[in-house]
């Protein structure tokens, strides 16, 4: 595979030297139809194919981060889950860990059971979370077939969620010490049903999706990352588990409920290091996440779902892991013993798996761009929270850190040149 | 090995199969039975005017107006456009006072009808409102 793609890299160069260039350069978004969120990428092209690819981020910033300073713990909670659409509940569960573990030092514990319902919730999220990235990745290239059917059958997660939790997308299950709503045995017996039938879809869309040309034409050999460049470029979650590099949070450092079922927890890792490796490690884990909701259903402990906690967090400063399902979720949390927390800081998987993308592109034809894309699972809003100040010139970037004189300084100086700009 | 068109016997079984989706403005949706996060209700008669669910709110969705029914004088009102239906504030009511239903339609065409209970209910209303359903049940 290696050698294939240097034979695409060394292709002959188009054009006359002396008056066309050899290279072009292509815009793909801010806005696009291949792209679901804002984001750009400026493609170089060498005829069909990608020689170069620098990305650029920081469309859609919001400012959660500051907003969170403002805000009670229990209010973070609900604030953080909007962070992301899609895997909302693993913030609120990152953050409530971190809260946690502060509560801890004072000898604070969180019930078993409230930890059962959070890591089932967090499963049931993975489950429609990687359903919805199977539709959107066969609707990516062109194979709207397995799309409908694949987003059919993820209405069952979304129907379990809402009548667990009330709510379709965010859940506020959380609460600092426990949680908030407990499961019935009616509940669970449905559960269980439904986790079956999931199964037995996953097992059927792996058969078409191993099998299948259609999906094979357009995956294989597209978006290679090598294990070596996937290490080096902090790849994390399912794109580094494709490139054969076994990490999982679930696994290597446990929180939550996951400690309980280590023994029968497997990490996926496939080896061929393309886009079809990934659609294979996304379904074989979503029907591992079955089987895993299976076993905590079966082994729940009976006890309290809350433990009340106090509204104070004592002085601490906690790095809290978690494994959403694109990959390594970091909450750090600077508490002050007040309620509100002093500083949050939020890196989200994207942001470590955006810096692949070109790597991944280099030396692919144009039209497969799109696929290696949507192949990390982007979720560009969730990682918009850095401020830097990059150069105009995009091919060098160079960052520097500002002090608050100077960034006053530029703003003052930007309004007096563009005088009539309007807020 | 790869075999063509698996998928093929999938899709066309389907054409066969039952309706996946819903007339939904026709056909009514379908709702959990119970814990669905709906728009408010609130029973001013039992309310204190505690302010524990304006406290609690993440959104700042409830703000607290004078009133002359509650017993400090003050009642909440709700903004639904701003309201992020976490329900906080029904956990956070001890007097049974504010709860969620299970009524989700809340599209509207101004601003302002998103806020209910903005104006407060005449004294005379409540008391009367109360009788027939004691004497029902």
């Amino acid at each position: 595979m290696a050698d294939k793609k240097k034979i695409k890299l060394g292709s002959p160069q188009t054009g006359c030297s002396s008056c066309i260039p050899n290279t072009f350069e292509i815009p793909l978004g801010p806005q696009h139809p291949a792209l679901k969120e804002p984001t750009h990428f400026l493609l170089e092209v060498e005829g069909e194919i990608i020689v170069n690819a620098t990305p650029r981020i920081g469309y859609v910033h919001r400012g959660i981060e500051k907003l969170a300073e403002t805000k009670t713990y229990s209010a973070n909670l609900t604030l953080v889950e909007r962070v992301c659409g899609i895997c909302s509940h693993i913030h609120s569960i990152s953050l409530a860990n971190a809260a946690e573990a502060a509560l801890a030092l004072e000898g604070f514990e969180v019930p078993l059971r409230a930890q059962y319902i959070r890591t089932i919730v967090a499963e049931l999220e993975r489950i429609h979370s990687h359903i919805l990235w199977l539709g959107v990745a066969a609707h990516e290239i062109g194979f709207d077939t397995l799309f409908m059917l694949s987003w059919r059958d993820r209405e069952l997660t979304m129907d379990l969620l809402e009548d667990i939790s009330g709510n379709r997308v965010n859940y506020a299950m959380n609460e600092i010490g426990g949680s908030r709503r407990d499961m019935n045995q009616s509940q669970i017996d449905r559960m269980l049903k439904y986790m079956d039938i999931t199964e037995e879809r996953m097992e059927r869309y792996k058969d078409i999706c191993i099998n299948e040309n259609t999906i094979r034409m357009r995956t294989q050999d597209v978006g290679i990352l090598l294990p070596q460049k996937a290490k080096e470029l902090c790849a994390c979650g399912p794109t580094a588990r494709a490139s054969g590099v076994a990490i999982d949070v679930r696994y290597d450092d446990p929180y939550s409920a996951y400690g309980e079922f280590r023994d029968i927890f497997n990490v996926i890792t496939y080896d061929t290091n393309d886009v079809f490796s990934r659609v294979v490690v996304r379904i074989i884990e979503t029907v591992e996440a079955c089987k895993y909701i299976k076993w905590m259903l079966k082994n729940i402990p009976d006890g309290p779902i809350f433990k009340k906690a106090p509204r104070k967090v004592p002085e601490a400063q906690i790095l809290s892991r978690t494994e959403a399902p694109r990959g390594e979720l970091i909450h750090y949390l600077w508490s002050n013993n007040t309620n509100k927390p002093y500083r949050l800081k939020i890196t989200t998987p994207t942001l470590s798996n955006i810096n692949t993308v070109p790597e991944m592109m280099k030396g692919d034809y144009l039209a497969d761009s799109t696929i290696t894309l949507a192949s990390i699972d982007p979720c560009f809003s969730c990682e918009d929270r850095m401020i830097t100040i990059v150069n105009n010139d995009r091919r060098k970037p160079k960052i520097e850190t500002w002090s608050e004189s100077q960034l006053r300084k530029y703003s003052n100086d930007w309004h007096a040149k563009n005088k009539r700009w309007k807020k | 090995m790869p075999r063509p068109g698996v998928i093929v016997w999938e899709a066309l079984r389907n054409v066969f199969s039952k309706k996946a989706t819903i007339d939904y403005p026709f056909e009514e949706g379908v709702k959990p039975k119970y814990g669905l996060r709906g728009a408010h209700v609130l029973y001013i008669e039992e309310c204190t005017g505690c302010r524990a669910c304006q406290r609690v709110c993440p959104s700042l969705a409830i703000e607290m107006v004078p009133s002359e029914l509650t017993k400090t004088k003050k009642r909440p009102v709700i903004n639904l456009g701003q309201c992020i239906f976490c329900g906080l504030c029904e956990e956070a009511c001890r007097y049974d006072a504010l709860f969620l239903t299970d009524y989700i339609e809340l599209s509207a065409f101004q601003q302002k009808e998103m806020i209910i209970y903005e104006n407060e209910p005449p004294k005379e209303e409540i008391s009367e409102g109360n009788e027939p359903k004691e004497e029902d049940s």
